[in-house]
């Protein structure tokens, strides 16, 4: 009898994991035609409206999207002289950035896509016995000509001083965390940065964005899939 | 202490990739730090002192053959502009415009709003 429930157990467990494993293949894909057909050369990156109670927020997260935004292959505008072009045109708060109609930043920047972001948590919580730094946006990348609706993506990531991910390779790559935010006075910081590497970056699975026109894999992107 | 060792490279390999992927399209050197650090501690990264970083990055990028990534040369235009140095800052404009020429309508922006500031000296 113990046998029998062990047995039992064992498969419903075997059938869970399956289960969890064919629920991730079976997902469905993003459908990415009408990235693919208003393929952008060139991305915008509209300063992030903060909707977390840290004012350092946008200036913080903003710096992070423009390496993983390049290296996925898309021309960045540069955010220091987007942000003076867009202060010397009176429009000095992200809300009022991103209300300006696509088809007028297209005119003034000549920038195939936009990239508009919110920050939804941004900096630490002290709780009773550890500290949470955590860091979560929302994006949108929309054709700037039509105002369409290209990609989308959200991610979160929260670190907590005692993390429980023990053992040495825990233990150095928070020191490594530590050491770099410490010295910026901004734990928020390098967790910043992992969200924007984790959410803009192509990946396998199509979360990330699709390649774009100047890196090596957009050829093979584009014939893999037509 | 095997498992140790083994932990540690590891450990290496992993910073390895997060840092410095080998499939790196451009040298980004300290440009993504500037960027932060000009907005939130505006004085570690003064025009001038980001000139001299930078333009350090460039000769960086140059002597190992690796591309200067987008934005780089239109932001040390920005720095010589805030700089009253406006020669400099247009030739580093065009030569933003010319390496990348999906810049060209904000650079052209950008050159034909400093002539006019420039006044008729063009």
């Amino acid at each position: 009898m113990k046998i029998n429930l062990g047995l039992i157990a064992t498969l419903a467990v075997s059938s869970l994991m399956l289960g969890g494993c064919a629920s991730t293949m079976v997902k469905p894909e993003r459908d990415s035609s009408v990235y693919r057909s208003h393929m952008p050369k060139s991305i915008l990156v509209l300063p992030p409206i903060n909707d977390s109670p840290d004012v350092k927020a946008t200036y913080g997260y903003w710096p992070t999207v423009t390496v993983p935004v390049a290296e996925a292959g898309y021309y960045v505008f540069p955010m220091a002289l987007v942000d003076s072009m867009f202060r010397e045109n009176g429009v000095s708060n992200a809300a009022d950035a991103h209300s300006i109609p696509p088809q007028k930043l297209q005119e003034i920047f000549g920038a195939d896509a936009g990239l508009y972001i919110r920050i939804k948590d941004y900096g630490s919580k002290y709780q009773v016995i550890q500290s949470v730094a955590s860091v979560a946006v929302e994006a949108k990348l929309v054709d700037l000509k039509t105002g369409e609706l290209l990609w989308s993506g959200e991610k979160k990531i929260s670190k907590s001083s005692d993390d429980g991910n023990s053992g040495l390779l825990g233990a150095m790559v928070s020191a490594v965390v530590q050491q770099v935010s410490s010295s910026l006075n901004d734990n928020a910081y390098p967790i910043a940065n992992s969200v924007s590497a984790v959410l803009f970056s192509p990946d396998p699975q199509g979360v990330g964005l699709l390649y774009g026109p100047r890196s090596p894999h957009f050829q093979q992107q584009t014939a893999g899939n037509q | 202490m095997k498992h140790m060792l083994a932990a540690l490279c590891v450990t290496f390999g992993l910073i390895g990739c997060t840092t410095t992927p080998s499939t790196s399209l451009y040298s980004w050197g300290s440009y993504p730090q500037q960027n932060y650090l000009m907005y939130s501690q505006p004085e570690k990264a003064t025009p001038s002192a980001q000139i001299a970083k930078l333009e350090a990055e460039v000769e960086r990028a140059k002597g190992k053959s690796l591309a200067v990534p987008p934005g780089l040369y239109a932001h040390l235009g920005l720095m010589y502009f805030q700089e009253n140095q406006p020669i400099k800052a247009a030739e580093y404009f065009q030569l933003e415009r010319q390496v990348y020429p999906e810049s060209a309508v904000m650079m052209d922006r950008v050159l034909k709003k400093m002539n006019v500031s420039a006044g008729p000296a063009k």
